[in-house]
């Protein structure tokens, strides 16, 4: 047909120009140098290994080869497409081809034809590239159907677009450098601005939009792929026709004008309801998810039932799955239920509910299963319910406190949309989340706080599946040879997930546990990895645990630990009320394909890395050795708590602290136990996350040198504005919800652990706790236990912790050490003063660092807590044999910032006659010596300090120096000096709780603080900086000196502060006679040392 | 083959007139177009080409409206454009035959046939290798004529053919055209270049402010400057007066003076010896004397 004969021949001729242009040819070489770079670093032994998530997914590899390519094509697109059309713009250049009988709609389509075929031709390159260092790495595998498929889904549709639109707007305006600059500034408007907006609609080069590909499950969200993706090609389409008419040239005929517009009218028609389509779909889930929480703070308070037994017969049918749940159930209440409430995810659909084997009523709400039974269920009752249901799962159900924007995408770019369960034909995950089995009562619900229900529930799990697949489920038995298709927990359980896929088991036991890894047929990558400790592998993930427990005191509840394969975009959230992760169920932890995202199962990897480092490092290792080191440190994977994510550039950092979606927590608490309380609904979590904190510590405390202020301090200054109680259901305070709870939650049992005496509180709370194992127990029970044991009535205190908005601040004297007698040693007595002004009490835990008892010179801790009620004062004194190098004071929730204070120790005094007392005494005020009379203070966080700094700066130079803006008041105290005076907090500053100052880059002198001090009563004063710059942990601060000027009756004077020659703390600056009047005492940048640090002036009569 | 154009005008949007109710009929043979620089030339090929539509009137080809059947007349056209530019990146013969076959030559052989006697034609085979952007300019101009009759069209425009050509190649190309024209083609030459219409052209027209002011055989326009083209030899006082007063064709130095051939209705004040007139006399005749005349009749009449 001459039609695409026509196209192909202006396409030909099209490409050879292209290929022949020097810009493409650039564009090229620069291609295959950086993709060649990349990949020999990435596959081969270059870096130590190869890298270990292009090795876990095989189609990683090619969708970053495509990504990237894309990117430089669509810039290069814009200027081939755009160049074309000013090249036969220009005079009689395309005259001779336009008196030619092809149609405008052959010529345009030829030469995109040609445009594309020519990026095609690059991309089919690079890939051959890709492949060829794929089929010479021995660890990678290549996923050839990736290959096509990112082709075609993230490349065609790019292009397709970006030509058409380039050579519609050159139609319009005819000029290539306006065309040029719209449509660069149009493309980065979409990367550096629109970004993930309404679900990526506006990514059309799929920059951030998720498609990595599984090699389990696929692509996942497909549906939304190929809408996304069709959008954009029809887009491209609706361009090219227009373009056609737009072209400067007679038609050949009318009818192909007519024609054309009609095509680009049927392509907008098309990508119309494609949007449409994308749009119904991201509405779809926001609706659900408004729905859901509108149904549930509806029904969150109306009575739930105890789920006693559930068992469940699941048949897995393709996409779907049929399912009986037939469950016992009782009426915990003091009163009859008539209605009751079940939570099951709303693409199941129920087709019978029966009770004690007679049908009943029921409706479907969404998510919520209303079942009316013949009669109301009376208190204590229990009654028998089977519940018939078959279909998919939706996940728009899942997570919805968490918000939209933070659930869009996981692994950064080129990552994977995250999903929260599967069923395919080939591989299902269904957990709790989904509301893949009934759960009694609603789900989340931010009007009531105790719309939390938890059972322990006894399951029996029946799989029915295709043949060659393998269900994994809680109950798995020590067996390793019998496939399983029946699940019994060992124990009464919250919750059961189940996973089926071609799954093959391996498994090994060591002490009393018995260890399985449930890896994809041909992941099984790690059978060889560690050859020289194959025997030893159980002994040493047992000592792990082992070494787990001691930590956490307490032990692991099941008698297995299973590792299960699950596809890389399965994603947990955290939830608000508890710390419970999808990904880590009672006994089974799920492991996204061959640990992608994990870089500790990289086995060989890191042995291979680890050996490199050896032999630079010198150190004599065995292979052995290095192995057992790998294992120990992919085993750490399920032991350690939070990382940190830093976010921000050069010149600003922010920094959150996440959470470890695998680390195996809830397995000794949450899955074992559940403390319920009607009165404090987030008790549970408070002891969750009271129990983690021995692994967890004090949080990362130098974190805050970069931020400006920890998250606990954030926590803190939160909650002087609002109690706890309003805090926890406040949206806008999510990010630091969990450190509110986390400090409450410490401040809660320290100060229990303060006032109680006997039997140590912490033993008492694990023995109640595993007496209460495996169910429901009040908390009111164990207030009931402890009043008991210890005879403190906890109630009292739980309001003030719960409804108040008072903190307590705390003041610290300076402390002091004498080497006293104690019988027949010498030990070091320790005094220290710490007072609480304020009109709440608090607890303050001192930690103190001792010299090590042993040879080593080593050091080991000693941690006490001090209670102090309101406006309290005491004087504590601790002894100890060893040395003490310092002492750490821990103010919980306090106002004190910062949190964590590290007191400097003077030298011990003999003192053998002093009593070697150990205790804690109330003193007066007075007798503290915190407060003096004769001394005024002010400090910068005071009215009378000011700061000045010149205003004749330019927006550019304010552009280039702009401070650390994270948005917070804090910025943090590092090396970074800013241009600007900047706020910040430290240890090392002066402040009544609030230790700031401000700080600025040294300079001329035109940068200076200002601090106007009352005198009342005139006379001679003497003048103290407060500057402890040893503390400051920065180098190149010592040199130099601050310079003052001292505004004193009718005179200035200039006194000089050096710094080396400083002492810590307070520096005299010399007497001066002020009259009753306004001081003035300033200082100026004007210095050698990197920085200037404004913080507290004190006048001394 | 016919090409009748009908009352054609083109008004460009700023107001200027390019072409004023045309009316010509071109059959086979070699038709110049001649006319001074924005005399219309230009835009009328472009029109015939059916690169531009027209503001009104009508041009039909073998009785096929222009504006109805532009596929089938395109598929007959060959245009050579005054200002002739190509694909820089790619060779000569490789454009020849991306042109081939835009021209609808699907055959292989075929068209690998015509590319090869059409750069013998022109000379150009031994550069069929090169790329387009290293021709000279004569060699590009030949290029450009290899394109427009590769396909061995039935209509074929050139706008000003010779230019770029050395002697040599202006002779190649006239005797190329000529040979073309024997078969039914038609051959539509727009120059302000006299040689190439008087050495081709059987018919001509003279286009001046977009009007059509002589159409006809180049000898009907050459018996109307008959005895009105002098020889006069002059000395230098006479040299200055004549040139002042006459149009003068050409001017060559010799013993007694100058000899100057000039054109004039009568000869006053000065002896000349009247010469045979060719093509660019008559030309000069028409546009000096001719056009002025019936310009004087014009007004007369609206007067």
């Amino acid at each position: 047909m001459t039609f695409f004969y026509n196209i192909s021949t202006v396409a030909r001729y099209e490409m050879k120009a292209l290929f022949r242009s020097w810009f493409l040819r650039i564009f090229m070489l620069l291609a295959l140098i950086v993709l060649f770079f990349y990949n020999l670093v990435t596959l081969t032994n270059l870096n130590g290994a190869p890298q270990w998530k292009a090795i876990a997914v095989p189609a990683f590899l090619p969708y970053f080869t495509l990504w990237l390519l894309n990117i430089g094509q669509s810039v290069v697109a814009v200027f081939l497409a755009s160049d074309f059309l000013k090249r036969d713009k220009k005079l009689d250049t395309a005259e001779v081809v336009y008196t030619k009988p092809v149609s405008n709609t052959e010529y345009i389509l030829g030469k995109v034809t040609g445009n594309i075929l020519v990026f095609l031709a690059v991309d089919t390159a690079m890939l051959l590239l890709l492949a060829v260092f794929t089929i010479l790495s021995p660890e990678a595998e290549m996923d050839v159907i990736a290959y096509i498929q990112y082709l075609l889904l993230l490349v065609i549709p790019s292009l397709i677009f970006i030509l058409g639109l380039t050579i519609f707007v050159m139609s319009l305006v005819r000029n290539q450098a306006v065309t040029f600059i719209v449509l660069l500034g149009y493309i980065a408007v979409v990367i550096f601005y629109l970004k993930e907006k309404v679900f990526y609609l506006f990514d059309y080069m799929a920059f951030r939009f998720p498609m990595l590909k599984s090699s389990i499950a696929g692509f996942v969200k497909l549906d939304m792929i190929l809408i996304h993706r069709g959008i954009y090609f029809m887009l491209g389409m609706v361009f090219f026709f227009f373009s056609v008419i737009l072209l400067k040239r007679l038609p050949n005929s009318k009818k192909e004008m007519v024609l054309a517009g009609l095509f680009g009218i049927l392509s907008l028609a098309a990508s119309s309801f494609l949007l449409y389509q994308y749009m119904e779909k991201v509405q779809h889930t926001r609706q659900i998810k408004e729905q859901l929480l509108s149904l549930n703070d509806k029904y969150a308070d109306r009575g739930m039932v105890n789920i006693l037994r559930n068992d469940i017969h699941l048949e897995h049918t393709g996409y779907s799955v049929r399912a009986i749940s037939t469950m016992t159930v009782q009426n915990p209440f003091r009163h009859p239920l008539d209605t009751l409430i079940f939570s099951l995810n709303p693409d199941l659909e129920v087709t019978s509910v029966r009770e004690n084997g007679n049908i009943v009523s029921y409706q479907r709400k969404l998510h919520l299963l209303l079942i009316v039974p013949v009669k109301p269920l009376s208190p204590e009752d229990t009654c028998g319910l089977e519940i018939v249901y078959r279909g998919k799962v939706n996940d728009a159900v899942c997570y919805p406190d968490v918000p939209a924007k933070d659930k869009q995408v996981t692994g950064g770019m080129l990552g994977e949309t995250p999903v929260y369960g599967f069923i395919t034909p080939h591989f299902v995950l269904l957990t709790p989340e989904l509301l893949w089995y009934p759960v009694s009562g609603t789900t989340y619900s931010p009007a009531h706080a105790g719309w939390l229900k938890k059972d322990f529930t006894l399951f029996h799990l029946h799989v029915k599946t295709a043949p060659g697949l393998v269900a994994v489920s809680q109950g798995l038995t020590e067996d390793s040879t019998v496939r399983q298709d029946d699940f019994v927990p060992e124990h009464p359980l919250p919750r059961i997930s189940l996973a089926i896929g071609e799954y093959e088991k391996r498994s090994l036991t060591a002490d009393s546990i018995t260890f399985h890894v449930f890896s994809v047929k041909g992941h099984a990558y790690f059978a060889d990895a560690l050859p020289e400790i194959h025997d030893t592998v159980a002994d040493i993930l047992g000592e792990k645990l082992r070494d787990y427990e001691n930590e956490l005191n307490m032990k692991y509840p099941f008698n297995t630990f299973s590792l299960v394969e699950v596809p890389v975009q399965f994603k947990a959230w955290q939830h608000l009320w508890t710390g419970v992760l999808e990904t880590v169920q009672p006994a089974m932890v799920y492991l996204p394909e061959k640990g992608a995202t994990i870089w500790q199962a990289d086995l060989k990897g890191y042995y291979k890395r680890n050996k490199k480092w050896s032999r630079w490092k010198r150190r004599k290792r065995t292979d052995k050795e290095i192995m057992i080191d790998v294992l120990k440190n992919f085993a750490g994977v399920f032991t350690t708590e939070g990382n940190v994510q830093w976010k921000g550039g050069v010149g600003e950092a922010d920094a959150r602290e996440t959470v470890n979606p695998y680390n195996i927590f809830s397995n000794f608490y949450n899955y074992r136990n559940y403390v319920a309380s009607g009165k404090w609904p987030i008790i549970d979590k408070v002891v969750e996350v009271y129990l983690r904190s021995p692994a967890a510590g004090t949080g990362n405390t130098w974190l805050r040198r970069y931020t400006g202020l920890s998250e606990n301090e954030k926590a803190n200054i939160a909650l002087q504005e609002k109690s706890f109680a309003e805090l926890l259901p406040d949206p806008e305070k999510r990010q630091i919800v969990d450190n509110v709870i986390s400090l409450k939650g410490e401040l809660l049992f320290s100060v229990i652990k303060s006032r109680v005496t006997g039997e140590p509180f912490d033993d008492f709370l694990y023995d109640w706790l595993d007496n209460n194992k495996f169910r429901v127990a009040q908390f009111s029970s164990f207030s009931s236990d402890v009043r008991k044991q210890y005879n403190l009535d906890l109630d009292p205190y739980m309001k003030r912790w719960f409804y108040g908005k008072k903190l307590p601040g705390f003041l610290f004297g300076t402390p002091q050490v004498f080497r006293v007698k104690d019988g027949e040693y010498m030990k070091n007595r320790v005094v220290l003063i710490l007072a609480n002004p304020e009109e709440t009490e608090g607890v303050v835990k001192i930690t103190f660092r001792l010299s090590s008892s042993d040879e080593s010179g080593g050091s080991n801790e000693a941690t006490r807590l001090v209670f102090l009620e309101r406006n309290q004062v005491k004087q504590v004194s601790y002894l100890f044999d060893e040395d003490v190098r310092s002492v750490t004071y821990f103010t919980f929730s306090s106002r004190n910032i910062p949190l964590v204070i590290r007191a400097s120790l003077p030298k011990a005094v003999d003192r053998p006659g002093m009593a070697p007392f150990e205790g804690e005494k109330v003193i007066g005020w007075e007798a503290a010596g915190l407060i003096h009379e004769n001394e005024i203070i002010v400090d910068n966080e005071d009215a009378g300090f000011s700061v000045t700094e010149p205003e004749t700066e330019g927006l550019l130079f304010k552009w280039f120096t702009k401070s650390t803006t994270t948005g917070e008041k804090y910025s943090g105290f590092n090396w970074r000096a800013p241009f600007r005076w900047t706020l910040t907090t430290s240890e090392a500053f002066y402040g009544k709780y609030v230790k700031s100052a401000m700080f600025v880059r040294s300079g001329t002198g035109d940068h200076k603080a200002l601090w106007k001090i009352q005198v009342k009563e005139a006379g001679y004063y003497d003048v103290y900086f407060y500057l402890d710059y040893r503390r400051f942990k920065m180098k190149r601060n010592r040199n130099g000196e601050y310079q003052f000027v001292i505004r004193h009756n009718t005179q200035v004077d200039k006194p000089v502060l050096n710094i080396d020659r400083s002492e810590a703390g307070w520096n005299n600056l010399g007497s001066y006679y002020f009259s009753a009047d306004t001081a003035v005492i300033e200082l100026n940048n004007k210095s050698k040392s990197r920085i200037v640090v404004a913080d507290a002036v004190k006048l001394v009569k | 083959m016919e090409i009748v154009i009908h009352d054609l005008s083109k008004i460009y949007p700023n107001g200027n007139r390019a072409l004023l109710n045309l009316n010509l009929k071109i059959g086979h043979g070699i038709f110049g177009l001649l006319g001074p620089n924005g005399a219309g030339k230009s835009t009328l090929m472009r029109i015939l080409v059916m690169l531009m539509e027209p503001s009104s009137g009508m041009v039909t080809v073998n009785g096929m409206e222009l504006a109805r059947y532009r596929k089938e007349i395109r598929s007959w056209l060959g245009y050579l454009p005054q200002d002739f530019h190509f694909f820089p990146k790619l060779r000569s013969g490789e454009f020849l035959d991306y042109m081939a076959r835009l021209s609808g030559m699907k055959n292989r052989k075929e068209r690998s046939d015509a590319i090869e006697r059409i750069l013998e034609e022109v000379g150009l085979f031994e550069a069929r290798d090169r790329m387009a952007s290293k021709l000279s300019g004569g060699m590009k101009r030949r290029l450009g004529i290899a394109q427009a009759l590769i396909h061995r069209p039935k209509i074929l425009v050139i706008d000003e053919p010779t230019t770029g050509l050395d002697p040599e190649e202006r002779i190649r190309f006239r005797n190329l055209l000529s040979e073309i024209s024997a078969g039914e083609v038609i051959i539509i030459l727009s120059t302000h270049i006299v040689g190439d219409i008087s050495s081709t052209c059987s018919h001509m027209a003279l286009l001046n402010k977009g009007e059509i002011a002589f159409s006809g055989s180049p000898e009907e326009l050459i018996h109307e400057a008959r005895g009105h083209v002098w020889l006069i030899r002059a000395d230098d006082e006479a040299y200055h007066r004549i040139n002042a007063r006459y149009p003068v064709i050409s001017t060559v130095p010799s013993k007694e003076g100058w000899a100057m051939q000039v054109v004039a209705e009568k000869l006053e004040d000065f002896k000349g010896e009247p010469v045979e007139p060719n093509l660019e006399h008559a030309y000069v005749h028409f546009m000096e004397n001719k056009l002025k005349q019936q310009l004087e009749d014009r007004m007369e009449t609206i007067l």
